[in-house]
């Protein structure tokens, strides 16, 4: 739209429906929709109410980490850590029940501290020191892997839990799975966060124009260190999510949410806000890497090619941005 | 037998008309200036005699052979080299190993490191900066040095002609003259020189010819010696030196808002000034004249070194644009769509960036309130937008620099006491829009605020400012109230015609 179709200065005029903007934007949810009924075709059983709970709940926690990382990219940094850190906070939440037998309350306090702590050590050293996020955080990410096997050995924590933490990867609300009513209400602050707080939209600020921003009188490093922080946290809390879901903790076992949820946040950079992460965006993201996932898996294509068609679609979602100038790189 | 003809040559872009016919002559052992306002043709003229832009029209003959040039590697091929005003040297490289890239003396692909530096020390020597180690970090050596490294480069070849587009910018006086030695000894070689620069004193001591370019034509050529150096800004400008005759109104009478004392930072040195209520101060200058290294520094987005800002007469050190903010300083910087905005938010976003905690108690947002802030600048400053939700890069130049300077009106409607730094405001919009700016400007110093405007459109400058600071090379040269100014004075101080007459004077 050109500025010089507005009649007169001053006014303001209701937008039409400019079609070529809304392919645009939601070209992505519309190949959602395509893949769902794709795989709806090819197999009937996809769209039972019980597997379609299923796929909620299997998504809930990528929701939770991806959300994360949406405020940190929103404020212009990556967090490449979240995988590690989220299966960091798994294993100590639960050797923190089962070894130093401590309450779920505190052992669950602790494992999203540490997430936190890994958040506030990432801003610090962005912020302060100036190392690039992406170096920050890869660099992390290696030594919550090292944290994280030198309290558990490298080893599967199994034992007794408390069923209060069973509850929240294993629990039902009537039919609803507990997980996917806590990523929803999760995604939902989130979404409030980024955009209806004055520190939400400085964030957005800070990531869109960090020198206008600065310029314009926004404390850019606070933002960006919040950012962090942020991925960081709820990283952490997925990796509970994830151990309460499977009722041990696998050394490794969110290490590849780091793939996903960045695949995720670009998807949804591509839709509803073109060029900036946003909630909803990462909520399409999302849903769309879990549908392939278990479409894939119902039509019993073999395991393999999940990872390929993720790896893929974390490409092409960049790559789509790049070429419509949504995002640039160097 | 010239050297060197560009006959009539035509060069369009969208909207402009860069080079309209132009001829330009370069004779064998010339210095040729080439001098005229941004936007003359200048740039567009080098590019084409470098290759680096194809002219829709004309030819180019070099010893009188018609060049076919459609890249800058053909016109380095036919001996014509270009030093850019942008430094080109490659970091943690030696001094050798830079002059040299690309064409290093090897065997079977390792480098003669021998050979290497033999043939850097001779080029040196050659040009006489032989004194320059050849082993150092390029990296560590002075701007003044790097420039003289990217020379050597650029002349490592036995050129037939070099063009050097601004090539002083960053020297000293001491690094200047050893060009200028460089540049007489190939000269005495039958080399031909073209010599871009906004600053006269040089031009008159260096250049033997002069090409005057105005709005894409050669208004005036000739041997220097038949200039002299305070009627050459008249040929610059031109027909244009229609005085501005608003009435001047003595407005230092409202209390100082903002004082400089002694300023020094980067790119800047000993910078003094006052600004009162309600008074409108223009900042004159060529383009790296320090203009926007000392506002920046004002609004703590660059540092400073050494000196004192007063606000309301307190002593204050602003550190960080929020310091400035909070003291009443605001910048609405130069290059709208790098530092102005954030081009992927929306007319609304923008608007509101700065008023943001006025309209979120609590830390919760008022979309109500910042709705309504919006649509009041929108309407104040007569933005046209299709909506509030519009993205702002797809608004039109003049719209932008409204939105980006809207976002300080939003903050509150009293501007009393307020210091507005503005740098170029109305670069690159429209004659109406710029009009426009020009109405709120005025607007804002008769509601209290202290304006400065950092421009280098002498219109602009006159229209605007009750009074008037020409920086040049990072100093104040000089300072008056308007009536004391015409454009013409102005632009001899901006380009130092009067040091130039005194150098012609007493040479």
């Amino acid at each position: 739209m050109k500025a010089e179709q507005a009649p007169t200065a001053g006014k303001l005029r209701a937008p039409a429906i400019d079609w070529e903007d809304f392919i645009a934007r939601y070209g992505t949810v519309l190949a959602l929709v395509a893949v769902f009924v794709a795989f709806w075709i090819l197999e009937g059983r996809f769209v039972s109410g019980r597997n379609l709970l299923n796929i909620l709940r299997q998504v809930s926690t990528l929701a939770v980490v991806a959300g994360g990382l949406t405020i940190c990219v929103a404020a212009g940094e990556f967090d490449l850590s979240v995988g590690t850190v989220a299966s960091l906070a798994g294993i100590l939440v639960a050797g923190l029940m089962v070894r130093q037998e401590q309450t779920f309350e505190v052992a669950l306090a602790i494992a999203l501290l540490s997430g936190a702590a890994f958040g506030t050590l990432f801003g610090f050293i962005v912020t302060v020191f100036r190392v690039p996020s992406l170096i920050a955080t890869i660099g992390g990410s290696s030594i919550a892997l090292g944290v994280n096997f030198a309290y558990a050995g490298g080893d599967s924590i199994y034992g007794q839990m408390p069923a209060t933490f069973k509850f929240i990867g294993q629990g039902f609300v009537g039919v609803v799975p507990f997980a996917v009513i806590l990523a929803l209400a999760i995604l939902l602050v989130q979404y409030l966060f980024l955009n209806k707080t004055r520190a939400g939209r400085y964030v957005i600020a800070t990531g869109a124009n960090p020198k206008a921003a600065k310029l314009s009188g926004i404390n850019t490093e606070r933002y960006r260190f919040l950012g962090l922080v942020c991925s960081g946290f709820f990283a952490a809390l997925a990796g509970v999510m994830l151990t309460s879901y499977l009722g041990s903790a696998q050394p490794q076992g969110a290490d590849p949410y780091t793939m996903d949820a960045l695949a995720a946040v670009f998807l949804g950079m591509t839709t509803i806000k073109r060029g900036q992460a946003n909630i909803l965006g990462t909520l399409v993201g999302v849903l769309t890497l879990g549908i392939i996932n278990n479409g894939l898996n119902m039509v019993g294509a073999p395991f393999y090619l999940q990872n390929m068609v993720r790896g893929g679609i974390l490409i092409f979602a960049v790559l789509l941005a790049v070429r419509r100038e949504e995002i640039r790189f160097f | 037998m010239a050297l060197l003809e560009a006959c009539d040559i035509v060069k369009t872009y969208p909207g402009v008309r860069a080079l309209d016919y132009v001829d330009f002559v370069l004779e064998r052992a010339q210095i040729h200036a080439l001098v005229g306002m941004n936007g003359a043709g200048k740039s567009t003229l080098v590019k084409v005699i470098a290759g680096a832009e194809k002219p829709d029209h004309g030819s180019i003959f070099l010893d009188d052979q018609l060049l076919h040039l459609s890249h800058a590697r053909d016109a380095a091929q036919h001996g014509i080299v270009v030093v850019h005003q942008e430094r080109t040297l490659i970091r943690h490289l030696s001094v050798a190993e830079n002059i040299l890239l690309g064409i290093e003396p090897s065997q079977l692909g390792f480098i003669n490191n021998q050979l290497l530096h033999q043939r850097a020390r001779e080029l040196l020597e050659n040009l006489g900066i032989g004194d320059l180690d050849i082993d150092a970090d390029v990296e560590k050596l002075g701007a003044g040095k790097q420039q003289l490294v990217d020379i050597a480069r650029a002349l490592r070849t036995s050129p037939k002609v070099i063009v050097l587009d601004e090539p002083t910018a960053s020297l000293s006086a001491g690094e200047t003259e050893h060009l200028f030695d460089t540049l007489r000894r190939f000269k005495e070689r039958g080399v031909g020189i073209i010599f871009v620069s906004h600053h006269l004193d040089e031009v008159f001591e260096i250049a033997d010819y002069i090409t005057i370019l105005r709005d894409g034509k050669v208004v005036s050529t000739g041997p220097i010696t038949a200039y002299k150096p305070e009627d050459v800004p008249r040929l610059i400008v031109g027909r244009e030196i229609a005085e501005t005759t608003s009435d001047y109104v003595d407005a230092t009478s409202g209390p100082v808002l903002l004082e400089v004392r002694n300023l020094w930072g980067e790119g800047f040195s000993d910078v003094s000034l006052k600004v009162h209520a309600g008074e409108v101060v223009g900042l004159a200058g060529v383009v790296g004249a320090g203009r926007t290294e000392l506002l920046e520094s004002l609004v703590g987005y660059r540092d400073v070194r050494s000196g004192t800002v007063l606000i309301k007469g307190k002593t204050e050190r602003i550190r960080t644009p929020q310091q400035a903010i909070h003291n009443g300083l605001v910048l609405v910087p130069e290059k709208r769509m790098e530092k102005g905005l954030m081009m992927r938010l929306d007319v609304l976003e923008n608007l509101t960036v700065v008023c943001l905690p006025v309209h979120s108690p609590g830390g919760i947002v008022s979309e109500q309130g910042l709705r309504q802030v919006a649509s009041n600048i929108v309407k104040r400053l007569g933005i046209v937008t299709p909506s509030l939700r519009t993205n702002v890069g797809n608004l039109s130049g003049g719209n932008k620099q409204k939105v980006v300077f809207g976002k300080w009106l939003a903050a509150g409607e009293d501007v009393q006491g307020k210091v507005f730094l503005l740098d170029e405001p109305t670069e690159g919009i429209d004659v109406g829009a710029r009009a426009e700016m020009w109405n709120i400007i005025r607007g804002l110093a008769a509601q209290g605020a202290g304006v400065v405007v950092a421009t280098s459109d002498l219109e602009e400058l006159m229209v605007l400012a009750d009074r008037i600071y020409i920086m040049r090379a990072g100093r104040v040269v000089r300072s008056g109230r308007r009536p004391d100014f015409t454009q013409e004075t102005v632009l001899q101080h901006m380009l130092g015609a009067v040091e130039a007459t005194a150098a012609q004077n007493y040479p």
